[in-house]
């Protein structure tokens, strides 16, 4: 009925393009979520320890980086960190370039934003622990941190599991945002084998499935790892 | 004496206020000083980033029609998210078990990704009963960034119906109600308190999420801030981009907050 | 009775929270080997006096003592630690940790906190497992438990930390009646076998039964504080009257 053409998947050279962007992407969504899941759990332990102002700081970060578009942060880093003064002169040719390249600007973008959301999750993660197991704890003798790493820690991480599968597949999907950026990932190979080939619909068809099967990967993972950790005979939630 | 302690959240508020004072005083200083021409084209722009026109008047896109954009996009996920919640809590295997590979496609498709093929999938324009229905840019944006957002509203309204405890099916037939009635009359009413802090949540994303609309070619901000910085030199861009970022901020955070506030106080009853 | 040979001395306790005092000014002696019952309308400040008396609630006003341990002078968890040792506590709630298995949760506290040998502590639990009669549920965890059977797994919990006294805030409250019973048998072996108790009750039978002495409390006072056959047939306060007259 639509008539698509497929017939130029058969180029190997369309092949290897896809393949890169497919490796890139995975290379950008693990480290970009790595690094925010790390700044989760520093923003989280931030606020545990109830000191105002780091608490105030925390929370505006949060809120900037979860207030404005991802797409915007990157290009924001892209364009402009290297007019602040970001730049590093090349001892090959003697001319000034930018310090940091596309595939560096993506990363740390996509980590800070993830790392926001990611803070939030686990936050209340640690605010719906109930407050009686903490009790609990403090009357066997637990103190500060032994409470935290044997109780709490163990805890809210299973009940944070399902916000933080939230947060790295959202993370994951907004990787197609850096093509904008020119760094080679999936959808920037999209568009460049469109360009060739005018085939956009069959382009843009195939590679929304690519992105469908790898978070569904992912979401499927997760939800191995939810089943794993479990609370044995509690279902989801405490 | 106990109207002078100043409590935790009291002292975290008094932080941030002063913290935004001091971005607000390090603009006045850094426009008094070197760069008050910076600001100044930022200025002489600003009608432009949020109307489209250079006068502020008609309204063309911009900011405002980011704004447009993402009501109408709201509205149209929120009819077609409905469709879709129930069509995966029907009990015929046949309505439900596309419906739920739909709404997980939809999920885990990228926006932009989902953007750009809805806008090669829609043809300019399309008969319908006779009629030529156009599909310009702005509609095709409509329709990309509703469709995620529909898949999300759906699984809103499945998890608030799930909510509702099962003692009530029971006990609406037990009355002798049918299927139908008791959604309308038991369950959704029920619901609906769980629903709508859930549906506000989805918003923000959304309108964070327009920001992408500038791929079809639509004179959001984006599209014309790419054709401002064309004619502008490079420092004045960082001005440029900080504007537009805390162009949203205002906007967003509110919404976000009282979605927030309003998951809170629902969270605490039990239906 | 005389305050020295008390193991338990409280004096003039106050606590509030917010505006609301919950308590103002318990006075109260335990000897040791004694069964002591709390009994009291509800928001009296039953379980707040238990959570004073470990420290999980510090006090605004007075005076506590656990055996050689002054409890309102001890400011940190770390402090209270061997204090914690001598006094445990089973909750309405039960509170086990959901992520790990019955007889985990009993050895979890002696191991990490106390140090103590592993080996040693597993014999330990198991035997406590016996005692409260679900030595074939070890290896269940919590969610896999019925609530009786999760409140028997926290008093060998608390036993394992081989205190002096128990203190058990509300334990059968949250419980089915049909296992409630199972409850209070392990809790009746206890007190028999001649450990230190202290019990927040709704169960005036039980309390009648077990109990050397039973204290009502009501608006943050101890209204009368008498053996169990004299405060439940011949109460001498109207308020204690009044709320017998509503329960019995």
């Amino acid at each position: 009925m639509l008539g698509l053409d497929y017939s130029w998947l058969a180029d190997p050279a369309y092949q290897r393009w896809l393949l890169i962007g497919v490796v890139n992407t995975l290379k950008l969504a693990a480290l970009s979520s790595s690094a925010a899941i790390l700044i989760g759990m520093l923003g989280a332990l931030g606020f545990t320890l109830r000191i105002f102002w780091l608490d105030a700081l925390i929370e505006l970060f949060v809120e900037v980086f979860r207030n404005t578009p991802p797409l915007l942060q990157m290009l924001f880093a892209y364009f402009t960190l290297s007019t602040l003064g970001l730049r590093v002169t090349d001892p090959s040719t003697g001319l000034s370039v930018p310090l940091l390249s596309a595939f560096a600007c993506a990363a740390i973008s996509l980590s800070l934003f993830g790392g926001a959301l990611a803070i939030e999750a686990f936050r209340s993660g640690i605010e719906t622990m109930p407050r009686s197991i903490v009790d609990a704890a403090r009357s066997l003798g637990y103190g500060r941190w032994a409470r935290f790493w044997r109780i709490e820690a163990p805890i809210a991480t299973r009940i944070c599991l399902p916000g933080l599968t939230n947060i790295l597949t959202n993370l994951f999907k907004t990787t197609s945002q850096a093509s904008v950026i020119t760094v080679p990932e999936l959808m920037y190979y999209a568009g460049q084998i469109y360009n060739d080939t005018f085939r956009t619909l069959e382009v843009m068809i195939l590679v929304l499935l690519i992105y469908v099967a790898l978070v569904s990967i992912l979401t499927l993972a997760m939800a191995r790892l939810e089943a794993f950790m479990a609370f044995p005979g509690y279902g989801r939630g405490l | 004496m106990a109207g002078f302690v100043l409590h935790y959240d009291d002292k975290k508020r008094a932080v941030q206020l002063l913290i935004t004072l001091g971005v607000v005083v390090w603009i006045a200083v850094d426009a008094a000083t070197g760069g008050s021409a910076y600001w100044t084209r930022v200025l002489v722009r600003l009608p432009l980033l949020l109307t489209g026109s250079a006068t502020g008047w008609p309204v063309t896109g911009g900011f405002v029609l980011n704004i447009l954009l993402s009501i109408a996009s709201m509205a149209l996920a929120t009819a077609l998210g409905t469709i879709m919640g129930l069509g995966t809590l029907a009990r015929v295997g046949l309505i439900r078990v596309p419906n739920l590979l739909l709404v997980n496609f939809l999920r885990n498709s990228p926006w932009l990704v989902l953007l750009f093929a809805t806008l090669y999938f829609l043809p300019f324009e399309m008969r319908i009963f006779g009629t030529i229905v156009p599909f310009p840019p702005f509609v095709k944006a409509v329709i990309g960034l509703a469709l995620p957002t529909a898949a999300n509203f759906s699984e809103v309204i499945r998890g608030a119906v799930q909510s509702v405890h099962s003692g009530q099916w029971e006990a609406a037939r037990s009355l002798g109600y049918n299927t139908f009635q008791i959604y309308r009359h038991v369950i959704m009413q029920q619901a609906m308190r769980r629903m709508i802090p859930g549906w506000m949540n989805l918003y923000a994303p959304l309108m964070i999420a327009t920001a992408l609309a500038t791929v079809t070619g639509i004179q959001d901000v984006l599209t014309i801030l790419n054709t401002l910085l064309a004619m502008e030199n490079e420092r004045v861009i960082v001005y440029f981009y900080l504007t537009i970022l805390f162009l949203f901020i205002p906007y967003c955070y509110p919404i976000a907050a009282i979605a927030r506030r309003l998951e809170r106080a629902v969270k605490g009853d039990s239906l | 009775m005389s305050r020295i040979e008390a193991l338990i001395e409280l004096d003039n306790v106050r606590k509030s929270f917010g505006d609301f005092e919950v308590l103002k000014g318990i006075s109260m002696f335990v000897q040791k080997g004694e069964a002591v019952c709390i009994i009291g309308p509800s928001g009296s400040g039953k379980s707040t006096i238990l959570r004073c008396i470990n420290g999980l609630f510090p006090i605004d006003e007075g005076f506590i003592r656990v055996g050689t341990h002054r409890v309102h002078e001890l400011k940190s968890d770390k402090a209270m630690r061997s204090l914690r040792h001598q006094v445990a506590m089973v909750f309405q709630q039960y509170n086990l940790f959901p992520h790990r298995t019955a007889l985990q949760n009993i050895m979890m506290a002696p191991i990490q906190v106390l140090g103590h040998d592993r080996a040693e502590v597993e014999e330990r639990a198991r035997k406590l497992l016996k005692k409260v009669r679900l030595s074939e549920k070890a290896d269940s965890y919590p969610g896999q438990l019925s609530g009786g059977q999760q409140q028997r797994v926290a008093i060998a919990r608390a036993l394992a930390m081989q205190p002096e006294v128990i203190l058990f805030d509300e334990v059968t409250a949250a419980l089915d009646p049909e296992t409630v019973k199972d409850v209070l048998f392990a809790i009746r072996e206890l007190v028999e076998e001649g450990l230190t108790c202290i019990l927040v009750t709704h169960e005036m039978k039980f309390a009648r039964e077990v109990s050397q002495r039973v204290c009502f409390t009501d608006h943050g006072l101890i209204v009368e504080s008498a053996p169990p056959a004299e405060l439940f047939d011949n109460p001498q306060d109207p308020r204690t009257r009044e709320f017998l007259g509503q329960v019995l």
